[in-house]
Formats: structure tokens, sequence, C-alpha cells
């Protein structure tokens, strides 16, 4: 079959997505035009449900959100978002536009009266698909994944002077920062080999970047001379910023800015369809890979169709039978669960963290995790499993005084939980 | 016909001796189930093995910011918590602290803690599991439950009597008395009242109820108040079970809360108290059941009842609640705080060092482990020649350094281990329990982790790859 398509090309408006990250955006702008005309007065109905849905301006939901007075460059931010949200549903013709009057389509009225606060995923996936029927741009990320390394993984390692055994307090001069760059590119260079077998030599680019710095004022040409450390902290942002761009385009071929890219990781990861981490135990960085794959067919039924194209292929996520891989579930769950015991020396082990390497090992969605966790659950409660889980809604040290979610909280039949500990029946 | 009259060699209350007797112990010490039951008459699950030395700071937090703070003291703590900060989950010892904290106020309600500034009586529970106490009114039952259960009604009834006595006659009856429940027994059942014993003072029940009566605190109190009845002569006198019934008989939320909160808050005034501390432990089970609106609504009486309702309570602050917060709660009930306003007066997450209201909970360390150990042993010994020593025998201070590494300092997972440790070491007849013994022990058991595997990281970590996946076929 595919041969008939075989000269048809995909063309993706990649950089056409508009800059938030939540499906939840749209639910509360359709609303918000379902209810008001006026542009102003849906903008002030937006902002109370974006409270209320506690979505952030950032990648990560918030925890507390009772900004009744918005103003100042929050109001600024509020209002780009807002507008970026407009602009993208005008893209999928959810809405018309006419002066400063905004109202609903036919098809957003259909697609605004999907939406089910207790299950958004039929909502997501409705706006997911006229996102790909226009931008087609899952399917090139997919692409740019497995093109890059053949498992789809793909490393954004970063580590601060800290990590590379630099304490702030010892650098100085402006030298030390230059050491430290040093010494980030070598880490870099080998972890490139250790995680992905690419050998790349980073000197050239290491260069660059340091020249770039110097250029720009925020590091002196004078090694000996001292360091501003006003400037400590845009520095490790450019660098941060540098490397993870250098790596997209130079390493893994994929043209697209940081910010760009964050935004399809992040929607992809809302659908399933890629998953990504920041926080993955063991590593310093972040780490992407799809739980997808794009292909004309596939033998295997644990994949479920969401997506034809026009090629004659299909976006499949993997979406395995729930009964068939509960034993192979229970077993990766319980050896991560071990890694994780020995890492940290401690029988309650952050649930969020045994995610992140379980979803890995499986190629699932955190969705799926979550489904796959609370069955198990349950049968462990019924005695049918031959491994014990205790789940408990406890505070791991360094969660204390946090602002953002900044990972996927973990709901088992109904209330949080973010540690668990798992034995082994004697 | 055998079965009818044959009996089991052992009952529940014996326990087959001489296994442990090598090491001077009548039996194993250690509970194979370690929970804290204080209504149980098991020593080693009731809460009363208790070694006060591991949790002495905590304790002394209490005493400093609740106990010894004058009732009188308008800005006295009305509200604290005991949070969990050892992230080791349960068994960490709250709920046995409390049990004891529970006892050591109500033997001389803490007038001896307080050094004379407060007559408080004390009240320990738990909401119940699985979910049964959403609503404010089933929490106001359970509250009343345990007052019953701890049997202080009938004593602040006899306070009030024996004060009305005093006053009319001397203190004859307490000469005549020397045992104190006899005492209360006696003053609250209304057979004693035509016996010879009482005539004996040249009384009258009328007379008696005549002074009591003159209690100030008693005339606010609702003309339906059980122990108004009392006021006419000729009537039953009143006891706890008829506060019971009562209770039991109203069928307003608001009924109960008056009755509770203003009338019983009276009543125990006027016995003399001047204040109650009131713990509640796993108090997570309440916040883990309840919607959003369930945690608001919950809250916000318990501000009403606590602060600015128009209760007794909420002027005066008699009753001060201490919740037991499992590490993970605070984050679960911060923003239905925050809505009802009591993060301003009582925050959860204090922004300066060492709130007073808060009382950490930390993992308890080596030594402790030996102190629990020890207080455990000593228990249980057959003879203690140095009772004053701390006597570890047969475990060696290496091995219970050892136990507490790989039991994570939590108190219920060490005492399991110890009690299945002392069996394992009674079957291979050693002579004492070393560190090895611990290494044998625990290897042989699942509670070893494998610390000498190689950590994965992603580039050795086995992961599925999709691609190959998509073309095995699997029906």
């Amino acid at each position: 079959m595919a041969s008939l398509f075989e000269n048809m090309t995909i063309d993706s408006k990649l950089g056409s997505i508009k800059k938030f990250y939540f499906f939840d955006y749209f639910y509360i702008f359709l609303k918000s035009v379902s209810i008001y005309n006026e542009r102003q007065k849906i903008f002030d109905n937006f902002k109370v449900l974006k409270d209320e849905h506690k979505l952030a301006e950032s990648r990560f939901k918030k925890f507390v959100s009772i900004d009744r007075e918005v103003a100042g460059v929050k109001l600024v931010r509020y209002k780009y978002t807002f507008n970026e949200v407009l602009e993208e549903s005008l893209l999928y013709k959810l809405i018309n536009v006419e002066n400063d009057k905004i109202s609903l389509t036919e098809k957003g009225d259909l697609i605004l009266n999907i939406y089910n606060p207790r299950f958004p995923d039929e909502f997501y996936y409705s706006i997911f698909v006229l996102m790909e029927q226009e931008l087609h741009g899952f399917y090139q990320m997919v692409k740019y994944c497995y093109q890059a390394n053949k498992n789809g993984l793909l490393i954004f390692p970063m580590y601060s002077p800290m990590k590379l055994d630099m304490r702030r307090g010892e650098i100085k001069t402006n030298g030390d920062m230059v050491r430290y760059i040093r010494k980030l590119t070598t880490k870099l260079q080998d972890d490139l080999i250790h995680f992905i077998f690419i050998s790349r030599n980073l000197t050239e680019a290491r260069n660059n970047i340091i020249k770039r710095l110097i250029e720009n004022d925020l590091l002196g040409e004078d090694l000996n001379e001292a360091f501003n450390h006003q400037k400590y902290n845009v520095i490790l942002k450019r660098l941060r910023d540098f490397w993870i761009n250098y790596f997209l385009k130079e390493i893994y071929q994929i043209p697209l800015s940081l910010s760009f890219f964050d935004i399809w990781c992040y929607r992809g990861k809302q659908l399933g369809i890629i998953n990504i981490t920041e926080f993955y135990y063991n590593f310093d960085g972040r780490i992407v890979y799809p739980t997808s794959i794009v292909s004309p067919n596939v033998s295997n039924s644990d994949f479920k169709n969401i997506f034809k194209y026009k090629t004659g292929e299909f976006l499949f996520i993997h979406d395995p039978n729930q009964d068939k891989i509960q034993e192979r579930f229970s077993r990766v769950i319980y050896d991560s669960y071990i890694d994780l015991r020995v890492h940290y020396n401690s029988y309650f082990v952050n649930i969020a963290d045994l995610r992140d390497i379980v979803c890995y090992k499986l190629k699932i969605s955190n969705k799926i995790f979550q489904d796959l966790l609370e069955k198990l659950y349950l049968l462990n409660i019924k005695g049918l499993t031959t491994i014990r889980i205790s789940l408990e809604a406890d505070r791991l040290p360094e969660e204390t005084k946090a602002m953002y979610q900044k990972r996927d909280p973990i709901v088992i039949e109904g209330s949080f939980k973010n540690i668990i500990a798992i034995d082994l029946k004697k | 016909m055998s079965k009818l009259i044959s009996k089991a060699s052992s009952t529940i209350n014996q326990i087959p001796s001489g296994r442990f007797e090598k090491f001077n112990l009548s039996e194993n010490p250690f509970p194979l189930h370690p929970m804290v039951n204080k209504d149980s008459d098991q020593k080693k699950t009731n809460g009363s093995i208790y070694e006060k030395e591991i949790r002495h700071a905590e304790y002394q937090k209490v005493i400093t910011n609740f106990i010894k703070i004058p009732q009188s003291d308008p800005n006295h703590l009305r509200l604290g918590f005991l949070v969990d900060s050892s992230y080791i989950g349960r068994g960490n010892g709250k709920s046995a602290f409390f049990v004891n904290l529970l006892r050591e106020i109500n033997k001389e309600f803490a007038i001896d803690l307080s050094e004379g500034k407060n007559k408080c009586f004390s009240i320990h529970f738990s909401p119940e599991p699985s979910g049964n106490t959403k609503t404010f009114k089933r929490f106001v039952d359970l509250f009343f439950q345990s007052i019953i259960k701890t049997d202080i009604i009938d004593y602040a009834l006899a306070m009030l009597r024996i004060d009305a006595f005093i006053k009319l006659k001397g203190d004859k009856i307490l000469k005549k008395y020397g045992d104190e429940n006899k005492l209360i027994d006696s003053l609250n059942n209304n057979d004693w009242y035509s016996s010879d014993d009482f005539y004996s003072f040249g009384l009258t029940k009328g007379d008696l109820h005549k002074e009591m009566f003159k209690n100030p605190f008693l005339d606010q109190i609702d003309d339906a108040f059980p122990l108004m009845s009392n006021k006419k002569i000729l009537t039953k006198i009143v006891n706890q079970r008829d506060f019971e019934d009562h209770y039991y008989n109203l069928k307003k939320e608001n009924e109960k809360l008056e009755f509770v909160f203003n009338d019983l808050v009276s009543m125990f005034l006027a016995a003399g108290f001047n204040g109650s501390y009131v713990l509640i432990d796993d108090f997570e089970r309440i916040p883990e059941f309840q919607s959003g609106i369930q945690r608001k609504d919950f809250i916000t009486q318990l501000r009403t009842i606590l602060y600015d309702g128009p209760y007794l309570n909420a002027k005066l602050g008699f009753y001060n609640f201490v919740f037991a917060l499992h590490a993970g709660v605070p984050r679960l009930i911060l923003d239905a705080w925050s809505l009802a306003g009591l993060e301003q007066r009582v925050s959860l997450n204090p922004t300066y060092e060492n709130p007073k209201h808060i009382i950490l909970f930390d993992k308890i360390n080596e030594g402790h482990v030996e102190l629990l150990l020890a207080k455990y042993l000593k228990e249980f010994r057959i003879t203690d020649s140095e009772p004053e020593k701390l006597n570890l025998y047969p475990f060696t201070q290496s091995a219970a350094k050892e136990i507490g590494i790989i039991m994570e300092f939590n108190a219920s997972k060490i005492l399991q281990f110890s009690c299945n440790l002392l069996d394992f070491a009674i079957d291979k007849s050693y002579p004492i329990i070393d560190e090895k013994v611990v290494a044998e022990f625990s290897k042989q058991s699942t509670y070893k982790i494998d610390g000498d595997k190689k950590e994965q990281d992603i580039s050795n970590t086995e992961s599925l790859n999709l691609m190959e996946k998509a073309n095995e076929n699997n029906e």
C-alpha cells in the first residue's frame, strides 16, 4: 500500500503552534467565548477560569493560585497567553472574530460540549485531531525522535557548577567560569557517547559560546579579572539554552527552537504521544522519548491508531492491553523500585520517580502508568499479586514549599499518593 | 464427643514459656505486629511499654507550649499539630506518644505538669478508617464518644457533688472514702442516696443539689441539659449514662454543637476543670476521603467552634486540639485551610522558625534504638539484677545499630524485625545476637536489599523498542 503514497510528503508546520502548554486553555477560552462576546469580558472570565484550573504560563501547573488582582507584568503575560489561545482557536476555526466581537463557530460549540472535567482526555484528543490536520506536528516530532536515535530517546543533559563539584564561591575570576564551561563541555561530550552512542567534538561550539558571552558583556575577556557574580544566573541560563539548542539542531538535526520544541513535547505528553521528564532520578537534565510510532501498519494489537495521514501512515500510540501487561508491569515496577530504594536508601520512594523509570522502560504514558498502578494496587489489596504495595500521601523533603506542580500528580482510588513501598511476598 | 469437653492447652492469655528463658526472658518481648491500641490488655500493643526518653524533646515542647501556659491566658494555643517529619512512612511512634501523653495528663489532670496553673483532662481518638468521618457532625460524634470512654463526665459530676458536700459538711466524706473510684461510683449512683451511708452525713439529696446549683457556671446552661433535671427534688441522680442517652437523642447538628461546645464546657468549668487537650490521631483519615467542598466546610466549622462561633468554647478556648499529621497532610488541606481563614491564625506552613504550635516528629536515632530494645526486653526479664542499667542482652550494641540502619529507624519496623530476629537466634541456638547474626538473618529475609547491585542509568536501562514491538505479532 505504501508505494501508492510514496511521493506524497507531509508538510509540517511545527512553528505555527501557539505558545502555551495546556489543552485546558482551549477549554477555558471556548467556555469564556460561549458566555461573552466582547473581547475584554472574555478575557476577564478567562483570567478567573485560568486560576480555577491552576493554569500557569510555564509548563507546570500552579499549586496555589489565588491571584485575584492581576496587574503589571503578570497582566501582560496573561494577555499574551490569551491572544495565543485566541489565534490558535482561530486557526482551527473554532471561533469567528469580527472587530472586537468573538463568537463560537458550530465546530467550536461542538468541541466545547465534549469537555468533561472528570475525563478531559476526549476533549484533548478532539483538539489534537484539529492540530494534526492543520499542522502535522506530532507526525514530524515522532519522526525526528526516531531519526535522531533509533530507540527514540533524546537526552539534554545539564550540569550546574555544583553538579561538577564547583561551588559558587569557588568561581572567583572569569577564568574560573571558563573552567566550568570547559568542564561542562567535556561532561556533555562524555554523556553523548555514554547515553546515546554519539561521538562528537564540542570544542568549537564551546569556543563559540564563550565568545558570545564575552561579546554580550556577560563575561570579561581577562581571565584573571574578578568574575561579576550578578551575571551568574544569566550565564547559567544562557549556557543551558545554548546547549539544548545545540543538541536539538546540531546533534539531533531538529530545526526547531527550544521553546517550540518544549511546547510540542509537553502537549504531546498530555496526549500520551511523547514523554518528557526533567526529573529522572539519576540523570541531570531532561529526557524525551516517544510513546508512539508513525507507521503504515502494525502487527501488534498493543498500538492504538489515533490519526491517519495522507501518506497512508498512521500515528499509533503505545497502549498495551492492561490484562496482558499486568505481570510484566509488576515485575518492572518492582525492579525499578529496588533501584530507587538502593539509590535513596529509603523504604518509601517517590512514585513520580518510579513512574519516570517504568514509563521509560515500558514506553508508556504517565496516564497508562497510573491506570496500571491502580489496577495492580487493587489486585494487591485482594491478595492476588506476588508483591505487596503500600501507597501513602506523604511529602518528601525536597518537595516542601513548592509553588508549581512540576510533576503530574498520581491519583489512586480517588486520592493523591506520592510515595510507595513494595515488598515481595515471602 | 471428646471435642465437647477437651480444651486447647494454651488459652489466649497464656503463652507457652520456656523458649526464651535462655535469654532471661519470659517470652518474646517484641510485638510481631506493632501497633498501638490503647484499649488492648496486651502490654506489647497498648502503648504501655514506652520509653519516654526517646521522645523527650517532643514531650517537653508540648508541656512548655501547651500545658504550662495558663488556660486563662487569652493567647494560649487552641490548636496544634504533631507533624511527622521523618519521611519514613508510618510507624514512627506518634500514636504511642499520644497515648502516653493522654495517660500523663489524666494521671493528675495536668495539675502537676502545669505546676498548678491548669486542671485539664485529655481525650484521644482517631477518625474512622475508610472515609466514614467526612462530616463535622460525625467528627463531633466521635469526639463525644471519646469523652464518654474517658469517663470524664462521671468524674466531673462527682467533682461537682463533692464540692457541694464539702461546703455543707466539711471533708468528712473524704475521710470516710479512701478509695477515689468507690467515692465517684457512690456519688453518681442513685441508690447510694437512699443508703445508710449517705444518711449518716445528715443530708438530703435536695440540700446537696441546692448547694451544687449555686455554682455560677451552671446558671448559663440550657434547661434541657441532663444535669438540670437534678434541680428538681425527687429526681433520679444524673450520671454519665444520662448524658450519653441525651446526646444520641439530639437530632440536629447545631443542638449537638451547643451541647458539646457550650453546655458541656460550662459543666466542666463548674466542676473545676479549666481546659482540655483533645489529641486526634491519624487526622489524614478525614481529608483523604473528603471532596474539596467537604474539606472547606469541615475546616470552617472547626474554626467556628474553636475561634469565632457563638459557643462558650470559642470564647474561652476550653478544648485545645492537637492533630497528628502524617507528613503529606498539610499539603492535602492547605487550600481549604487558607479558604477557611485558618492559615492566618494557625499556619500549616509557617514562614518562621520553630513555630510554637507545630511539634515536629522526627526519625529516631541509634541511641534511641538501644533504648527502645532495652525497654521491651526489660518488661519481660525473668530476673533483672541491674534494673537501672541499659541491658540489651542478648543483643549487642552494634546489632542494635545495624537493626536501626536496616529498618531505617522506623520504630514499628525495628520492633517487628527484632521479634523475628529473636526467634531466629533461638532456632539457631546463638548465644548472643551481634551484627553478624543480624546480617545473616536479614540476608534470609526480604528485608535485605542488594546494595552491591550496580546502579542503572538510562544508558543501561532496558527500554522497550516500540518500532520493533510494533512488528511483533502478539495475537
